[in-house]
């Protein structure tokens, strides 16, 4: 296959949030992405969430974004309604057939105004409501749906199964109806393939044990989920689906089809749900402060970032009950009570508590209970470890945690086109290439690889991207489209020329507005010289009309009443550019959204209304400037600080795509953590996989290494970084030195390295991105007497002696692991998530050493998420023993006549036992080097616990806030390798985005300091989040103060034109284009004077 | 331990005392400072031209220390004379200049190391509409500190804002010219009642005698601007009010624009 | 009209609360036709001479809504804003504004339902307290009056007659 032959082209296929970042990254970084969604819209499962863990944002409100940006981007093309049916050709050179379903719906004609879905008859069951609400045969899956297409539910629809109804294609003002549409068959070229095609939720349906058939009180998570939701099927009001009625006490199964091989041979651990769980029981509870929540677990596995405190939280501040204990099963109390029960039952509702229920509200409700149905209760028995009881005990609701399933029809593809399936049913990855799959060319990312939560499905989705894009390389921007560059007319010193659109929307806004009124009224308004009405403002003709109306009118500001900005303002603003005017000339009113449809019993104070709104637009209209997008040149260069495992990966991603890129290592040799551990919990050899990437990185043309190396400092921004760093070597692939010493002083072999200067030791390297993958460490203990006795280790410390073949280990007769060394204390309550499996699989290598040995894993929750819960099964098959303590009795190391005796009490005969031990290993902490030099350089910051704080939790977990600079492996968040090699290449990926653009456009909408104004207080710089506002410095060098030096000035690139500096600028020095205090006042004014 | 209501003046004498050494010391200090090139000017106190009465004075020349006094009178907050400065500054500075101080240094508009700040344990200064021998300060010790706390806390002798005083010291110095005062240390009842009695005053009327309390109040504006200038944290080059583009605040005596002039400084003073 | 409705200047932030509102329109539920909405990136953006300007031009009610505490679009703007606005509406009432002219609220935009609540007892809150009384410059009123009363058909005619009486 020659590199020119290859299709600069991918397919995405699934449209969950793993698939809108994998298609996302490539189509910024010049690949042109065909994305293959089996529904009628993307979004996948987190678009029916409520609210994301752990810091419960609006799911939604995160992910509307990206939706739109995906529905707009012009090198992303989404085929909805679709699915892969097979895949031929190799590597490169792709072609992959695709079958369609029709849709009914002209998606170029359909505005998505609804009338069709008001006046279908047909009910449908709603499955983004989880089936708990009906939807019509014509719909959109949600409101934000992205595209925002109707389509028509094909196996329903009256019209289409019996041949008659056709009420949507008489309704539709439109005429986007087709019923004669058809399927179709498609074949696309592209280079590689990645799939995201998520995940199911185990349905209980038929497992008697969970009573989930037989009550509606039992309901899984994501019913539940729909349920809190404020889109929900009961707008956020949690009530029993019985009866509707006010719940008092809620229970949470976990592992529900997780970690269960007896009733569905789910062997692996979905990961998230007991996160989930958390949330939902915080969010019922925020609802209603009284509720009775309790989450039955096995082990709370809250093993991610932030995840813990969360949990704490949970407990301590919100008073959630966990019960340690699988429940084994549900059913319901009803008919079997006897007469007494039922009336105690009966009297809840006026009682509020079961237990509280005595002989006399009995009674009392005995005479007012004749007529009333029997309530249901979902009865739970279970054994209290604390008490040592079985207790029965009575819940409104009972919520299935269900786990994660990959659908039959995922695994029948893999199988076709021949990709390898783990055990479990994912498809199946190696520990070095975690997003890579058995066949050449395909990639996956999310919840198919394995179980995850959205973050990792995130960094996946960029990893994937960024393998995707590397084969592509040679094929990058010939495929992708470019948006056409416009010509803009100046306007500067023109009077304001105003043209006043109002739009019918068919009868959406007209059936309400007098929208012929809105018009003339706008035509009285000083500066407008043009007013029009349109039936669809939105329609292909209507927008070439009104270009044409710009052009021939010589409008200079242009004012659309229809629908919201959110939607529709990027669509306007095309339409006035291609008319030769600045698309910040353009204001948009909503009447449609915040008008005809919210007052539809109140047509002339809507009309009004209208009027007010237009007459506002049109005061900041006037006031309007044309704003610039500067171009700045991105430097292309890359530096990656942390040589370890993720600095590498990161840096070798960026080098496989034709980028420089300078490693900074502030040890003598490259390799961080990984220098000393032994396997992954996937069986890859570590010593083995690590050498053959150091190898790859020191042989690299475009790699440069500097080992021995600090940061002296960091001066610029994003796309212009100057980072000077003083180093003993440059050990570049023409002079490996392999300075142990720390001063080889051989400098001259670097000189013809681009973008370093040489001949001293202190270096300034020029660079456009940065990456920081700093790493972390492993805690030193501080207790179970550590460093007295030569046979207490650490996990790294073992690893070693694993690596060496340490004969200690075969010799020893019994050994111990102590769990959460340093973890999930007060002082560090962060779980530092790689132990559990790393102890596990240690004491597997143990036995496989000497199958006789006695191994005990001494624990607080194990937490070998994911399929890791594998390693854990095995590892009891293989006679080790668990036995948990908690923190309160941490269990006790003492050295007696040779002896080292491990003291704890055992969790299931509550008495303490002695473990004499050969080997004790201490699963110790994983700890961040809270680099606050290093985070002051970059402007980026650090968390309470020392690790550096991403962009966004859960959609943004390689980014920095602060512009192109990312983040990666160990100094995020302690993590595996597999895990920190694909977040290395999701960094690369975010790297990419910027890199490969060469020049990014700083946004128009920014703010700006007059300086003659400015008192140089520094407010400004205080506000802002992204570092924009800065105080003029003058550079010593230049001798010369600078013009205002000491006054604030705004870096346009970093500025995201949110308004905080000018809102808290007492001066008022700032002002965000676009939102001038000039042009909200002038609507504020207007609003109340006409 | 004693009272004595009819001899206040063994108090003022102990007062004075004070002065004298806290004046000693200043001067010291001053000259100390000048001569070791430390800072380039002392920003101090004089005597006024009127009794009970002090100006700022700025000297450059170790000879001129002698100039600087200290006494209950030396109320002006001489933080708003440093600001702006290129030299390097040395400020006399009770609790409450230092804290203006920092407010200055936080927000760059004097740079610390251009600063060298002495620091003077303050006694209170003393409200200038009461006769300081008419009022009935009460000696209840025989030790000189003891009686300047009841000094102190006499509420009829002191300027309003040292009344309610929880800094006498200096929160920033580079030396102190005496041992710190104690600082009165309020209860919360004592708080609620005392610290905010004016206040809780005005939060006890109705919500329309509260606009009548303060459009009263600020009747008598002329919008002379002399709040603003003697402000310690008024710095802005450019005040709100004047802003012109938009002019959103008339310039005239409009009693909306008195109001809202009023309104948003005292707003810009305790929040951005 | 015989009952007095007030005009509200509401100040949504784009990626919250605006989109709530989209919303509850989408989802077609109905609240007051009363309040003027002006779109900002984001509640930081609002400042305090935005509230004292829209009480100087006789707006009867203020509402400032934006996302969540923690969720907001630019990571901190709506933690300034709340921490502003909770001190501008303390000393604004402190002045005599009577409480129920301003209002503040945390809207995500998958919250239709709660916009429309909001809105709705914003609206009656407003109303309940009757028109503005405080800080509102004359000029601008009875400049509101004369071209009110040289337009025929206006819907505010009456509501201004009644403040200027």
């Amino acid at each position: 296959m020659s590199n020119n032959s290859v299709t600069g082209a991918v397919l995405v296929a699934g449209g969950g949030i793993g698939g809108i970042q994998a298609a996302l990254d490539l189509a910024n970084s010049g690949y042109y992405v065909y994305m293959v969604e089996k529904s009628p819209s993307i979004g996948g499962v987190m678009a029916q969430l409520d609210k994301t863990f752990p810091t419960n944002d609006c799911s939604m409100c995160i992910m509307s974004p990206k939706l739109v940006e995906v529905g707009r981007h012009i090198n992303i093309e989404l085929i909805t309604l679709a699915e892969i049916k097979d895949v031929r050709g190799e590597q490169g050179i792709f072609e992959v057939d695709v079958f369609q379903k029709a849709r009914y719906v002209d998606m170029t004609k359909c505005i998505a105004c609804g009338a069709c879905a008001e006046k279908c008859p047909k009910k449908v069951d709603d499955l983004y409501n989880a089936g708990l609400a009906k939807r019509k045969a014509i719909y959109v899956p949600y409101p934000q749906a992205v595209p925002l297409k109707y389509a028509i539910d094909a196996d329903n629809c009256i019209m289409l199964t019996k041949g008659k109804c056709g009420n949507c294609e008489k309704t539709c003002p439109a005429g986007a109806i087709n019923y004669n549409d058809k399927d179709k068959n498609l074949t696309l070229k592209v280079g590689s393939i990645i799939l995201a095609p998520g995940f199911n939720a185990y349905n209980p349906s038929g497992k008697a044990i969970y009573n989930y058939d037989a009550s509606k009180d039992v309901v899984t998570s994501i019913e539940f989920e729909r349920y809190l939701s404020a889109s929900g099927p009961n707008q956020g009001h949690v009530t029993r689906p019985s009866d509707n009625s006010h719940p008092h006490k809620i229970a949470w199964l976990q592992c529900v089809g997780s970690r269960d091989i007896n009733t569905c041979g789910n062997g692996y651990c979905s990961s998230v749900c007991c996160m989930y769980a958390i949330k939902q029981a915080i969010i019922a509870k925020e609802h209603d402060p009284s509720l009775e929540c309790t989450i039955f677990y096995m082990d709370m596995r809250t093993h991610g970032k932030g995840f813990e405190s969360c949990y704490n939280e949970a407990k301590e501040k919100h008073g959630i009950k966990f019960v340690k204990c699988k429940v084994h099963s549900i059913f319901t109390q009803e008919e079997k009570l006897n007469n007494e029960e039922k009336l105690d039952i009966e009297s809840v509702e006026d009682k509020e508590t079961v237990e509280d229920s005595g002989e006399k509200s009995a009674k009392k409700s005995k005479k007012e209970s004749k007529n009333k149905n029997i309530k249901q209760y979902q009865v739970l028995n279970y054994f209290d470890e604390e008490s040592g009881k079985v207790v029965n005990e009575l819940y409104d609701i009972v919520v299935l945690s269900v786990g994660m399933e990959i659908s039959s029809d995922t695994r029948e593809l893999a199988h076709k086109i021949g990709i390898e399936l783990t055990s479990g049913g994912f498809i199946k990855t190696s520990s070095f290439d975690p997003v890579a799959t058995t066949k050449q060319g395909v990639y996956v990312c999310g919840a198919v690889q394995g179980p995850k939560d959205i973050p990792q499905s995130v960094v996946e989705a960029g990893g994937a991207a960024m393998r995707a894009g590397t084969a592509l390389a040679p094929a990058r921007n010939t495929l992708t489209k470019k948006t056409p560059e416009r010509t803009e007319m100046d306007i500067k010193g023109e009077r304001p020329r105003v043209g006043v659109f109002v739009c019918y929307c068919g009868s959406n806004i007209a059936s309400v507005i007098d929208v012929a009124a809105v018009r003339d009224y706008a035509a009285t308004l000083p500066y407008v010289e043009y007013v029009a009405t349109n039936m669809y403002s939105c329609s292909q003709d209507a927008q070439d009309g009104i270009a044409n109306i710009v052009k021939e009118k010589q409008l200079n500001r242009m004012i659309v009443a229809a629908c919201s900005p959110r939607t529709h303002e990027p669509l306007f603003q095309e339409t006035l550019l291609s008319a030769g005017i600045n698309k910040y000339l353009f204001e948009m009113v909503n009447i449609r959204n915040h008008g005809s449809w919210v007052h539809k019993d109140y047509p002339l104070e809507a009309t009004q209304k209208a009027k007010d709104l237009v007459r506002m637009a049109v005061a900041k209209s006037v006031q309007l400037e044309p704003l610039a997008e500067a171009d700045l040149n991105i430097d292309q260069n890359v530096v990656v600080i942390g040589g370890g495992i993720s600095g590498m990966t990161a840096a070798k991603s960026l080098a496989d795509q034709g980028y420089k890129v300078n490693i900074i290592e502030q040890n003598t040799s490259l390799g961080g953590q990984a220098k000393n551990l032994y396997q992954t919990a996937g069986r890859a050899m570590i010593q083995e996989g690590l050498e053959n990437l150091t190898s790859q990185i020191t042989s690299h043309e475009n790699i440069t290494v500097f080992t021995g190396a600090e940061i002296e400092d960091v001066e610029g921004f994003v796309g212009n970084f100057k980072t000077t760093i003083s180093s003993c070597c440059d050990s570049s692939a023409t002079s490996k030195c392999g300075c142990s010493s720390g001063n080889c002083g051989d400098s001259s072999l670097n000189s013809d390295k681009d973008g370093v200067a040489s001949g001293t030791n202190s270096k300034t390297i020029e660079h456009g991105v940065t990456i920081i993958a700093t790493g972390a460490s492993e805690l030193k203990p501080t207790e179970y007497i550590y460093g007295q006795d030569k046979r207490i280790v650490t996990g790294i410390e073992l690893d070693k002696m694993f690596i060496n073949n340490d004969p200690a280990l075969s010799a020893a007769k019994s050994a111990v692991f102590i769990q959460c060394v340093g973890s999930r204390e007060p002082q560090r309550p962060y779980c530092s998530r790689i132990c559990c499996s790393h102890s596990v699989l240690s004491a597997l290598h143990l036995k496989e050493k000497n199958p006789d040995m006695n191994i005990f894993i001494l624990y607080r929750d194990i937490r070998t998420y994911g399929e890791k819960e594998l390693l854990y099964k095995e590892a009891r098959d293989k006679g080790i023993i668990f036995i948990r303590y908690d923190l309160a009795n941490k269990p006790e190391v003492s050295v007696g006549d040779g002896k080292l005796n491990i003291k704890v009490i055992d969790h299931v005969l509550k008495m303490p036992i002695v473990i004499e031990a050969d080997l004790l290993t201490l699963a110790s902490a994983v700890v961040p080097y809270k680099d606050e030099k290093l985070a002051q350089f970059f402007k980026v910051p650090l968390n309470e616990d020392g690790f550096f704080v991403e962009a966004h939790v859960k959609l943004a977990p390689s980014d920095f806030a602060t512009d192109g600079v990312f983040l990666c492996g160990l100094a995020h968040y302690p993590k595996p390798i597999d895990e920190s090699i694909a977040q290395a290449q999701a960094a690369a990926s975010s790297a990419l985005r910027l890199l490969s653009k060469k020049t990014i456009k700083t946004q128009g909408t920014i703010a700006e300091v007059n300086q003659t104004i400015c008192s140089g207080c520094g407010v400004c710089v205080s506000v802002c989040p992204y570092n924009a506002p800065s105080l003029r410095v003058s550079n010593q060098n230049e001798g010369r103060p600078k013009p205002h030096e000491g006054k604030a000035e705004i870096n346009p690139v970093l500025c995201k034109g949110c308004g905080a500096c000018v809102s808290s600028c007492r001066s008022g020095a700032l002002k965000l284009k676009g939102f001038d205090d000039g042009q909200l006042l002038a609507m504020i004014e207007s609003a109340m004077n006409f | 331990m004693t009272t004595n209501l009819n001899q206040p003046d063994i108090n003022k004498k102990q007062i004075d005392t004070i002065n004298q050494q806290y004046t000693e010391k200043i001067r010291e200090a001053a000259k100390r400072i000048l001569l070791e090139k430390k800072a380039d000017v002392v920003i101090g106190f004089k005597n006024g031209t009127e009794p009970m009465t002090t100006e700022p004075c700025l000297i450059n020349k170790a000879s001129d220390a002698d100039k600087l006094i200290w006494n209950e009178h030396c109320c002006l907050n001489l933080a708003n004379y440093v600001k702006g400065r290129k030299d390097k500054v040395a400020v006399i500075a009770k609790g409450c200049d230092s804290r203006n101080l920092v407010n200055h240094i936080i927000e760059h508009q004097i740079k610390r190391e251009n600063l060298y700040i002495i620091g003077v344990p303050c006694n209170g200064m003393v409200d200038k509409s009461v006769n300081v021998k008419d009022s009935k300060v009460e000696a209840e010790s025989d030790t000189m500190q003891e009686n300047l706390d009841v000094f102190l806390t006499n509420r009829d002798m002191l300027q309003e804002n040292c009344k309610t005083c929880i800094k006498r010291n200096p929160v920033i110095f580079d030396e102190m010219i005496a041992e710190p005062v104690k600082e009165r240390v309020w209860t919360k009842e004592e708080k609620l009642k005392e610290r905010f009695e004016s206040v809780n005053k005005i939060e006890a009327m109705s919500e329309s005698d509260r606009w009548s309390f303060f459009n009263d109040m600020l009747s008598s504006c002329t919008r002379c601007y002399a709040c603003r200038n003697a402000c310690p944290l008024c710095y802005c080059p450019t005040c709100f009010v004047d802003e012109s583009r938009p002019q959103w605040v008339g310039k005239g005596v409009d009693p909306v624009d008195v109001r809202t002039y009023h309104f948003l400084r005292a707003f810009h003073l305790f929040h951005l | 009209m015989s009952e007095f409705e007030p005009k509200i200047i509401t100040i949504l932030c784009n990626w919250c609360t605006y989109g709530a509102a989209d919303l509850a329109g989408v989802s077609r539920f109905q609240y007051p036709p009363n309040i003027r909405v002006i779109r900002v990136p984001c509640s930081g953006r609002v400042s305090p001479k935005m509230i004292l300007s829209a009480f100087h031009n006789g707006a009867d009610g203020i509402w400032i809504s934006g996302c969540h505490p923690g969720d907001c679009h630019y990571i901190t703007g709506n933690y300034y804003a709340r921490r502003k606005f909770m001190l501008l509406k303390n000393f604004l009432e402190y002045n005599g504004i009577e409480q129920g002219r301003i209002h503040f609220s945390w809207i995500s935009s998958a919250e239709g339902v709660k916009f429309a609540e909001v809105a709705r007892d914003v609206v009656e809150s407003v109303r309940k307290l009757g028109p503005a009384k405080y800080f509102i410059k004359k000029e601008f009123i009875d400049s509101n009056l004369c071209n009110c009363l040289n337009t025929d058909n206006n819907p505010d005619k009456n509501i201004l007659e009644e403040q200027a009486a």
